[in-house]
């Protein structure tokens, strides 16, 4: 089933509209990262941001392996997507944790020659963090497959998932990468 | 896509609903079985699924129905008996949409399916992008508040639950679809 994307926002508003709060009566008040006066009340000077981006491979096996021991931080929320996707075992392939400032990029290789590039963005007034995160394509074309900006409570973990593990074997599983953010005092 | 993929994404869903005849189903299994873009489509059937039940359970948790049908008899007998304007309606309904009613039942379901993959790609042509928020009442899950992807790919975002229970924080997965053409 397709639907274009105009058709759906038309549905969403005629059906849906009661059940998203509106983004921009929600959208709290925000302090910019950059350098806007009167922030350090709200981000002290030196507050950094820790990202960890982990990079998992969900996979079907004749024999589950369940989750990777290493990947107990976020069990819970590899279980609320186990609850949806039928894959057996999730192995940990890496583990990154970046400490960073705001604005700052931070780029992680990716299997099958991709990367990602995650940015913070901002932090908002109600401690969530804004994020920026891309998905590249493989060498050397480097297409941007994905881009995106969300907010996250601090702590919380965000899951990208559908590419396969490797382009070239479709058999050979999904990627699945874990964002976790973080902000330190 | 293969002459037998197109044959097969429509069978998708009855399939995810058991409601395929023995000899359908085991086509269509078959298919799959070697196939991973329909393999891939059907998971993404069955999350959107998922998403849509998480999302009225939860609707559902936040109202109550005591009282509800007394409410409504007690305005039918407090309106029967009134002509208005919009009763012609009425014939337009026995007329029109009583004959469509499996139609605009698919309307109906198309909408709520449209909550979950409101990113879904509509075919080729430029980049696809879209806005919305996704935002749980409590404010303790991510929510998404822009999101652009490549022609290659199906997207959407999911917000999960699993064992959390609906008291707990969501998962929020975007969760892109590669389709054979996108993989090198």
């Amino acid at each position: 089933m397709t639907l274009s994307a105009p058709a759906a926002a038309a549905i969403v508003l005629a059906f849906a509209a009661p059940a998203f709060a509106d983004p921009a009566q929600a959208k709290p008040a925000e302090v910019d990262a950059g350098a806007e006066p009167g922030e350090a009340a709200t981000m002290p000077v030196g507050q950094r941001v820790r990202i960890t981006v982990r990079t998992i491979a969900a996979t079907r096996d004749e024999q589950p392996r369940g989750v990777d021991g290493k990947l107990a931080p976020i069990a819970q929320d590899l279980l609320a997507f186990a609850s949806a996707f039928n894959y057996t075992s999730y192995l940990l392939i890496e583990e990154q944790t970046f400490d960073l400032d705001w604005k700052a990029p931070a780029q992680m290789e990716l299997p099958g020659s991709r990367s990602l590039q995650v940015t913070p963005r901002q932090l908002g007034a109600d401690g969530r963090i804004k994020v920026h995160l891309e998905v590249l394509g493989q060498h050397p074309e480097h297409a941007r497959r994905l881009h995106t900006d969300y907010s996250v409570p601090r702590g919380r973990t965000i899951l990208v998932g559908g590419y396969r593990l490797d382009p070239a074997k479709p058999e050979g599983g999904t990627l699945l990468i874990a964002i976790t953010q973080a902000v330190e005092k | 896509m293969t002459s037998r993929c197109e044959e097969t994404v429509p069978l998708l869903s009855p399939l995810g609903d058991g409601e395929l005849a023995p000899d359908d189903r085991a086509w269509v299994e078959e298919h799959l079985a070697g196939c991973e873009s329909c393999s891939a489509r059907l998971r993404f059937l069955s999350a959107q699924g998922a998403a849509l039940r998480e999302h009225v359970r939860a609707r559902g948790a936040t109202r109550s129905l005591d009282g509800l049908a007394g409410s409504v008899l007690a305005r039918i007998r407090r309106e029967k008996g009134a002509r208005r304007p919009w009763d012609a309606l009425a014939v337009f309904h026995a007329d029109v949409v009583r004959p469509h009613r499996a139609g605009i039942g698919a309307l109906a379901l198309a909408a709520c399916l449209a909550l979950a993959f409101v990113w879904q790609d509509a075919g080729p042509g430029p980049s696809r992008q879209a806005r919305l928020a996704l935002n749980d009442a409590a404010g303790t899950s991510a929510s998404i508040d822009d999101l652009e992807y490549d022609d290659g790919s199906d997207g959407a975002v999911l917000q999960l639950r699993g064992r959390n229970g609906l008291d707990g924080p969501a998962t929020t997965v975007i969760w892109m679809s590669d389709r054979p053409s996108a993989a090198q």
